[in-house]
């Protein structure tokens, strides 16, 4: 356990102190301070505020997917980057001249009341979605650090949360975020510089992993030739395109920018910067993003060669060297499933009284779903074993790390290796894991920092979650509160009224996001997948009519929405969850081919003949001919296009059906093309007739 | 010169919709192009059209014009660089640059550097042409 020192609840309260001072420094009593961010920040600060919103993805989501997938896990580099240079020239500058606050509003300026309830709800899901993502992960990351409950975590993290939102709403939480991504910043490049010099004698990983890039391709020769390695699942870490295709790799990142180009909360974020500042400030804050994020390949690829050398000097789990001991101590590295983090955890369990083994998985259940799930993925005398090694352990508490590794490794992982069928003795590749999300967070106690450089980074990491959601909290609340009292009754609310009324809402939408995440299962990379799917689909057709088409009226914007939100949904749903049907009704469309299809009409005619238990065997065998993943389509796809690509269908379907109903309905009123001019930094004199 | 830069442009949008559809099979012996390098060849067309078209525009002292042609001209290039990246990385990854195979450099760093670099040059551009249009204004209105 990482907080066996006792000096991470310190350490996340000085860091939450500093966020809370800066939150505090950033206060308002402005009604566009609160929905905005109010105009507070010069380029360079209010870079590194929007940089700081990236900071969770960046730590937590992106080093374990670049460690996991190695080149096809660069999807999201160039979809984040390239998405806020979309935001620097499309948006950021069409939001600061139309003295808009919210995208709702901007849209609203352009095509009135009902198309800006209908962007209202569609930013609403999509930033709630995010939202939920967030505090999944995070009070699901605290549960197991702190060894609490979800439900305690997310408490803890809502009060940390009304903190930063309180004082001034997405103004404060943009202060909050700069001394965050300072710190974050350091963390990384920090953790980055650390493993560097010691694995390659190289202070700037980012240069310096060049060395490492060129030792990987031998070093995974040699563990296929020695059998070491599954090669059916096993990933060459600079091989391209073999978990997503070179077609679905440049959709997905196509798909990423316009999602990020269009994410109301960052466009919101955009209203921090003065308005002539607005573009230099983005760029300012895409440079930051991008120095961050050109250290997490340099991590992924040193953790993946010194894997590579453990499993090459072919040791016995006994021998494993003292860095892969203290990564299972934290239960970020796990031998066939299990870590010695896992027995600490059933330890405390059973010190609270836990003795047999169902009591033990109701207490996994209580520390969120993935807790549950690794338990519950173990064989059943893996876990007899967990919890007698527990009891023995709680018995004699005060063992040093190389006796409980001893006793470790002779029980628990002997019983996962022998359930697993390795009998060999000796770990193969398939058999250590890195749990992707911890890999940042446990680098520091992995390679041997003392316990406050470990506590620090994850009191950083969790801080910055903390923002993010903070941000996204103000960003709701006042969506809320703004658009829809206008939406409802014509204009906002008058400047203390709205102020008080977006606390209130914030401090609802708090609590129940946060005790929905602690009780409502989510999968973090469907909810950002579903959320970023619904903001390309829905929102980037609406902004593109808003700023770049003139004669676009409110019929054309509502059936392009519709549209974009309809064929998106369509894709993503048919391909992903009702595949087979999706298939039979357009395998004509599909990349596959003639005589794929011929391979599955086989397959449909022993379903058919099939019965009983046979049948639906039958029928998932069908499934899984046509279902693939998210990133990667089966056989149930238009032209090879992956579920998660469906809004590269949906933009320019959206656009085409906005255009031509706009076209053919009355032309807009002149107030909107006032708001169209306005956009375009220019004064319309002699407006045109309304029709 | 910027009307023939438009031009090559919309040839080359011509030219990829016809490698697409099979119709270039009239002209020779090439087979239809797949979804990817359509895309990309359309995207280096259109900013290639959009850069011509900005400097058109600039040429002609109409600053708003210039303004909406340079912003969809990033905007292309941003998009077109993403889209075309994956068709050549196997082609950069013949060559090793201090260790790093340069297909993989490119994703990992080198893109992102240029993303980077194109938001300044973006910035210093389109503000100087936002200042000029605010400062055209009054004349154009009068």
């Amino acid at each position: 356990m990482l907080d066996g020192t006792g000096l991470l609840l310190p350490t996340l309260t000085a860091v939450l102190l500093i966020a809370a001072a800066a939150a505090v420094l950033s206060r308002s009593n402005e009604a566009v301070a609160q929905a905005s961010g109010g105009a507070a920040f010069g380029p360079l600060g209010g870079g590194l505020a929007l940089a700081g919103l990236f900071a969770f993805a960046v730590t937590v989501l992106l080093p374990g997917l670049v460690h996991q997938h190695g080149f096809d896990g660069l999807i999201p580099f160039t979809g984040l980057t390239g998405g806020l240079l979309l935001v620097a020239v499309l948006v950021g500058p069409a939001l600061a001249r139309s003295g808009a606050a919210t995208l709702p509003e901007l849209v609203g300026q352009r095509f009135g009341r009902f198309a800006r309830a209908l962007v209202l709800v569609v930013a609403l899901a999509a930033t709630g979605g995010l939202l939920l993502g967030t505090l999944s992960a995070a009070t699901s990351i605290a549960a197991r650090l702190f060894d609490v409950s979800t439900a305690t975590a997310a408490l803890a993290a809502s009060t940390a949360i009304l903190v930063l939102v309180l004082p001034g709403g997405l103004q404060s939480a943009l202060g909050s975020s700069r001394p965050i991504t300072v710190l974050v910043g350091f963390a990384l490049l920090g953790c980055a510089a650390w493993l560097s010099i010691s694995l390659i004698a190289n202070p700037i990983a980012h240069l310096g992993y060049g060395a490492v890039l060129q030792n990987i391709p031998p070093a995974e020769l040699s563990l296929i030739e020695s059998g070491a390695v599954d090669f059916g699942i096993f990933k060459p870490f600079l091989r391209e395109f073999l978990t997503v295709d070179r077609l679905n790799w440049a959709l997905l990142t196509l798909c990423l920018m316009g999602a990020i180009a269009a994410l109301p909360p960052l466009i919101q974020a955009t209203g921090a910067f003065k308005p002539a500042a607005t573009r230099r400030g983005l760029a300012w804050a895409l440079t930051f993003v991008v120095i961050a994020l050109t250290a997490i390949p340099a991590l992924a690829a040193l953790a993946r060669l010194e894997t590579y050398r453990v499993i090459s000097s072919g040791p016995t789990f006994n021998d494993l060297p003292d860095w892969i001991r203290r990564g299972s101590e934290t239960g970020a590295i796990s031998l066939h499933g299990t870590s010695l983090g896992l027995v600490d955890t059933v330890t405390h369990d059973v010190v609270g009284g836990a003795t047999s083994i169902d009591a033990v998985s109701t207490a996994m259940a209580d520390r969120g779903t993935r807790s549950e799930t690794r338990w519950q993925r173990l064989d059943p005398a893996v876990q007899a074993s967990v919890l007698e090694l527990a009891r023995k352990l709680q018995a004699s508490p005060s063992r040093s790390l190389a006796d409980r590794w001893t006793a470790y490794v002779d029980t628990v992982v002997t019983a996962a290796a022998a359930a697993a069928g390795n009998l060999s003795g000796k770990p193969d590749l398939a058999s250590i894991a890195i749990e992707p999300q911890d890999l940042l967070l446990a680098l520091p106690h992995t390679a041997g920092l003392p316990s406050i450089v470990s506590s620090l980074v994850i009191a950083i990491v969790l801080s910055a979650s903390a923002v993010l959601a903070a941000a996204l909290i103000a960003t709701l609340s006042s969506m809320l509160v703004r658009d829809g009292t206008a939406t409802i009754f014509g204009s906002e609310p008058g400047n203390t009224a709205e102020v008080t009324l977006i606390r209130i809402a914030a401090v609802v939408l708090t609590l129940g996001f946060a005790l929905t995440a602690a009780v409502v299962p989510v999968a973090t990379d469907l909810t950002f997948v579903v959320s970023l799917s619904l903001a390309a689909a829905g929102l980037l057709p609406a902004l593109i009519l808003a700023i770049w088409f003139p004669r676009a009226n409110s019929w054309g914007l509502a059936a392009a929405m519709i549209s974009g939100l309809a064929l998106g949904t369509y894709y993503l749903a048919g391909t992903a969850l009702y595949s087979v049907s999706f298939y039979e009704t357009w395998y004509g469309l599909s990349s596959a081919g003639t005589d794929a299809f011929a391979d599955y009409e086989m397959a449909r005619d022993i379903w058919i003949a099939a019965e009983g238990d046979d049948r639906a065997a039958a029928y998932a065998d069908l499934a899984a001919r046509t279902t693939g993943s998210l990133w990667s389509p089966g056989l149930a796809n238009w032209f090879g296009i992956a579920p998660a690509a469906a809004p590269i269908l949906a933009v320019p379907f959206a656009l085409l059906i906005g255009l031509v109903v706009s076209f053919i309905t009355p032309k807009p009123h002149a107030a909107f093309l006032v708001a169209f001019d306005r956009i375009h930094g220019r004064t319309r004199v002699t407006a045109p007739v309304a029709s | 010169m910027r009307t023939v830069e438009a031009a090559l442009g919309l040839l080359i949008i011509t030219a990829a919709l016809a490698l697409a559809l099979g119709a270039a099979r009239l002209l020779a012996p090439v087979p239809p192009a797949g979804l990817g390098v359509t895309l990309a060849l359309i995207g280096w067309g259109a900013t290639l059209a959009a850069h011509g078209m900005a400097g058109r525009a600039i040429t002609k002292r109409n600053p708003s014009t210039a303004y909406s042609w340079r912003a969809v001209f990033y905007l292309l290039l941003a998009l077109t660089l993403a889209a075309t990246m994956p068709l050549v990385v196997d082609l950069l990854n013949l060559a090793t640059v201090a260790g790093f195979p340069v297909g993989f450099y490119v994703a990992a760093q080198g893109l992102l550097i240029v993303m980077a670099i194109l938001a300044f040059r973006a910035a210093t551009h389109l503000d100087a042409l936002s200042n000029a249009t605010a400062s055209a204004q009054p004349r154009e209105d009068h």
